[in-house]
């Protein structure tokens, strides 16, 4: 930057003064107190900012206050009345190295402050290694920041690989899972193909064996039906007879048969009968010689005279029952005859005497208890008896005159009320006897009573004797007494039965001897009569068995009869039948047994056919034998088991293979690698991480070299212009903030303690250019306010060599007092 | 006749070695090759034959090629005949039995300057920056895939920064990315 043209509006005694400058150098001449030092503060406060010392610059006759400087790139102007604070440069810099003021000798050290310092280092950093240096820290920085984005950016997007490879290895995992298990699937197909294979061989054998079984057996049955046809033919003429007339035949010939056994039967029946009844026969005929009779119709007879006889004997009997006289002691009945009175001669006077006396009283009259049996005596009567006789004599009657059968029952109730009717005539005729014998007894009784009464006085001897005979009581006594009169009364009827027993007797032997039985003892006579009366009942019941087997006989014969007519009229359809059919009679049982013969073997033929049959059904409907169905069954499962297995083996081979299209080994091998590619680039950005660090170190510590090489430069600048100036040259140190020392004896001092004011005045001169050589803005104007009016003519040559060089990089503004300039170029009068 | 192969993980990814997968397969099928031609209508016996990303029924088509028959045991192999970085060794009839089968070595050595002098069949990894030298050197030798060296070329700021020289190989590479622009995070 230079500038071309200076207007002062108004600034300090200087007013509305214009300049034009040249871009070399510019050498304004101006005598003292002409506004040199005004106009190089009028462009230091235009340029940098105002000042402390502006107030002093205000403008003496004019309001306005400031002006303008038309630069090589723009236009700066200043109303310093107004104020504003828009300054393109910075003031310390410019007072630093662009302005050289003459007052500034009796300043203070040479060195910068920290403002400018930093100007320096920033010009330092704006240089193209200063900026690569800053651009690798900054770098650095957004990387710090950038790297854990990075690597999360980058693990994440690794994470899409390793889950697509996670993807693919667990479908590989799951093919060769399922490849091993289709592998051990086919492998349990073979096995199961020949378990198969072996079972069909195992149910081809059984059902080959079943089916030879049974051609065997329909072989068997068919050679058994030929042979049965072959018998069948020989029977065959059978079925051409009708049936009808055999038929026929056959139930007459049936009929016959059951006639000719009935008749069998029933001529067996009439000889057993024949024999029986011969047999009856003769043993009625031996009864009849016992009962002495020769027909049976004469056994009436033989039943009147058994009647007789056993009447008779049992009248005799009855005459012949003798009193119970046993039971009373001889003594005693001589007692009793002694003593007819002795009730009333002797009076036991004992303790029971009421009782004996009632009981007396019952003695008195012994046969008072039969007197009490009015019913039994009333049915002693002729009358009953009559009536039993006339009833025996009807039924007697009746049995001839009825059936031979029912004539015996007839004559057997005929002869009970025949005995009735005599029994009961009997009875009655000695009860009349015994009511005869009683009466005397009572009148006897009485009599005797009254002989015990008088005789009193013997009462004790008579009782002593009784009591000797065993009797003591008045009831033993009265019993023993009427016992005793009962005697008595039984011997008289004994005697009077007697006669009659004799004519009893003979009537008896009268009847007896037809019997065979003469004289007999008593003691037999009823012993023979009931012989003779068993006899008669066994010839009775043989007469009857006699006669029902005489009517059966008969009645057999009869019924034979018939059955003989009637078998004689079967016997000639019989044979007349068989003259219409042609066949013989012995031709009639073959022909029905050709017949069965015939049906037999055809209903054998038909089982025969219905066994071949149900074989042939049985292969045809595969109704085969349990342990065959069992092997088929197994077959069957088996082949079940191989096809689903088969089936799962398809479906598996179909899985495998869609499984197969999903594994793209290629793609597995392209996303390892890129997974092992961020894998690395992970880790080394991790490294790179942990190195950010020391690198951003290594270069800040670079960067800092770098700028520290401009104190060096400074000196070296710094020594040169001092150098080209002063003629000489000086131990220089530059430390901090480039403070210059001088080194004398070996410590730093700063120069103005030790070096003359002009000495001062050129080492500040060059402090100036040198740092201004290092500054940033390096091409601004060197603006001189009568800095080297000390100078020597040797000195100001050197200086303006310096700043002729110097007008090579920058403009120079030289504001000057001093004449000795012209030389070096035009004055730029700045008074008129 | 029997021989034992144990060890050998067909298909199988070796980690950190992903781009040399084919290589790697290359060189086991050579071996079971290698095998089939020395021992012929021999049926050997595999332990850990499967690798992680094997097929079975890929690998048993292919070892059908190499072998009349063949069978598969699990458990622990009593040998090793990985031609991966190993010198394979088989056992015949239970007798160990080294192949003279060149093994392929896979190298990712920490140091360009740790590389022994280089095998028939090797294979270098390497991922760090080495001087253009170095690299110049390896890759006359045709065996060595140093198709992914890096070059470090001398950089912009060397003769400003004394302080590069204490600086690690990888720094340095950093450095040397960022100097040329280049991205070091993409």
């Amino acid at each position: 930057m230079w500038i071309k043209q200076v207007y002062i509006d108004g600034f300090g005694k200087l007013t509305d003064k214009s300049f034009e400058l040249a871009q070399g150098l510019n050498i304004i001449y101006g005598a003292n107190e002409s506004g040199k030092t005004s106009m190089a503060y009028l462009l230091l406060n235009i340029l940098g900012g105002k000042g402390k010392e502006l107030p002093k610059y205000n403008p003496w006759h004019f309001d306005r206050f400031g002006g303008r400087i038309l630069c090589s790139n723009q236009l700066l102007q200043a109303d310093f009345n107004k104020g504003h604070d828009d300054f393109p440069y910075s003031r310390h810099m410019l007072e630093a190295t662009c302005f050289f003021f003459e007052q500034e000798r009796r300043g203070g050290d040479l060195v910068i402050d920290a403002a400018l310092s930093a100007d320096i280092r920033r010009k330092m950093e704006d240089t193209e290694t200063g900026q690569a240096m800053l651009d690798l820290i900054d770098k650095l920085n957004a990387m710090e920041n950038q790297l854990p984005v990075s690597i999360d950016s980058l693990q994440q997007r690794n994470s899409t690989p390793a889950l697509d490879i996670a993807e693919i290895e667990s479908a590989i995992v799951a093919y060769n899972e399922m490849y091993q298990q289709q592998a051990k699937l086919t492998q349990e197909c073979r096995q199961l193909e020949i378990d198969c294979a072996r079972l069909k061989a195992i149910y081809d054998d059984a059902l080959t064996n079943h089916c030879k079984q049974v051609e065997a057996q329909i072989g068997a049955v068919d050679e058994q039906r030929s042979q049965s046809m072959t018998a069948l033919a020989q029977f065959q003429w059978t079925q051409k007879i009708s049936l009808e007339h055999m038929q026929r035949i056959k139930e007459l010939a049936s009929q016959i048969e059951q006639l000719q056994s009935d008749i069998s039967h029933g001529q067996r029946r009439i000889d057993d009968l024949a024999a029986e009844r011969k047999q009856l026969q003769r043993r009625l005929e031996e009864n009849f010689k016992a009962l002495n009779i020769k027909h049976m119709n004469d056994i009436d007879q033989a039943y009147y005279r058994i009647q007789q006889a056993e009447t008779y004997a049992e009248l005799r009997l009855e005459h012949d029952n003798p009193a119970n006289l046993e039971t009373l002691a001889p003594e005693l009945v001589s007692l009793f005859k002694e003593h007819p009175n002795i009730l009333e001669e002797i009076d036991f006077d004992d303790a029971g005497r009421i009782k004996e006396d009632a009981s007396a009283k019952d003695q008195k009259d012994p046969v008072k208890s039969t007197d009490e049996s009015p019913g039994i005596k009333r049915l002693l009567n002729p009358t009953v008896g009559l009536c039993g006789m006339l009833i025996a004599a009807v039924s007697l009657s009746l049995s001839f005159a009825v059936d031979p059968t029912l004539a015996v029952w007839w004559y057997g109730i005929g002869a009970l009320f025949g005995l009735v009717g005599i029994g009961v005539i009997g009875w009655w005729a000695q009860d009349k006897r015994q009511a005869k014998a009683r009466q005397p007894n009572k009148e006897q009784h009485a009599t005797q009573s009254t002989a015990v009464d008088l005789d009193s006085a013997s009462r004790s001897p008579l009782q002593a004797r009784l009591n000797e005979l065993g009797i003591e009581t008045n009831k033993q006594l009265r019993r023993s007494y009427a016992a005793f009169l009962n005697e008595q009364a039984d011997q008289r009827l004994k005697e009077s039965r007697q006669a009659q027993n004799r004519e009893i007797e003979i009537r008896l032997n009268q009847v007896l001897e037809p019997f065979g039985i003469i004289q007999p003892q008593e003691s037999d006579v009823n012993e023979r009569i009931g012989a003779i009366k068993q006899c008669f009942s066994q010839t009775h019941a043989l007469t009857a068995q006699f006669k029902s087997i005489d009517e059966t006989f008969r009645a057999s014969q009869t019924e034979q009869a018939e059955l003989q007519t009637q078998r004689d009229q079967f016997q000639s359809d019989h044979d007349r039948l068989l003259a219409q059919v042609g066949m013989q009679s012995h031709q009639v049982d073959d022909f029905y047994r050709d017949v069965a013969q015939y049906d037999r073997i055809d209903e054998t033929i038909k089982q025969f056919d219905s066994q071949i049959r149900d074989l042939r059904q049985g292969l045809n409907d595969q109704d085969f034998p349990e342990s065959v169905m069992a092997a088929r069954q197994d077959v069957d499962a088996a082949g079940a088991r191989l096809r689903q297995l088969g089936q799962t083996q398809t479906d598996m081979i179909n899985q495998i293979a869609g499984m197969r299209k999903r594994i793209d080994l290629e793609r597995l091998k392209s996303l390892r690698q890129t997974e092992e590619s961020q894998k690395r680039k992970i880790v080394k950005l991790k490294a790179c991480q942990d190195r950010i660090d020391g690198v951003r170190q290594t270069i800040a510590t670079g960067l800092d070299d770098y700028i520290g090489r401009y104190v060096g430069m400074f000196k070296e600048d710094f020594a040169t212009i001092y150098h080209a100036v002063a003629g000489s040259g000086l131990p220089v140190v530059v430390q901090d903030l480039l403070s210059v020392m001088l080194r004398v004896d070996g410590r730093l001092a700063k120069p103005r303690d030790i070096i003359s004011s002009a000495a001062f005045d050129q080492m500040l001169f060059a402090y100036k250019v040198a740092l201004n050589r290092i500054m940033p803005e390096t091409e601004l104007p060197l603006v001189i306010d009568n800095a080297f009016i000390l100078y020597d003519d040797d000195r100001l040559q050197n200086v303006m060599k310096v700043v002729t060089r110097e007008t090579e990089k920058r403009q120079v503004i030289i504001m000057t007092s001093d004449r000795r300039l012209e030389q070096y170029g035009d004055f730029l009068q700045l008074s008129e | 006749m029997e021989i034992v192969v144990g060890d050998l993980t067909l298909f199988d990814p070796l980690d950190g070695y992903a781009s040399y997968y084919d290589r790697i397969q290359d060189v086991k099928l050579e071996m079971l090759h290698y095998i089939g031609k020395k021992y012929p209508n021999s049926e050997p016996i595999f332990y850990n034959l499967y690798g992680k990303w094997a097929l079975l029924d890929d690998v048993d088509q292919l070892i059908s090629t190499y072998f009349t028959g063949f069978s598969v045991k699990t458990g622990k192999s009593p040998v090793n005949s990985s031609p991966v970085n190993h010198q394979p060794t088989i056992l015949v009839d239970n007798k160990p039995v080294a192949l003279d089968f060149p093994p392929l070595r896979l190298i990712r050595p920490d140091l360009i300057y740790d590389i022994s002098p280089v095998d028939a069949n090797c294979v270098l990894s390497v991922e760090f920056s080495t001087p253009q030298g170095q690299v110049r050197h390896f890759r006359q030798d045709s065996q060595l895939d140093t198709s992914i060296l890096p070059e470090l070329a001398d950089g912009l700021l060397h003769r400003h920064m004394n302080a590069m020289g204490a600086l690690d190989t990888l720094s340095k590479l950093m450095l040397e990315r960022l100097l040329k622009g280049g991205d070091i995070c993409g």
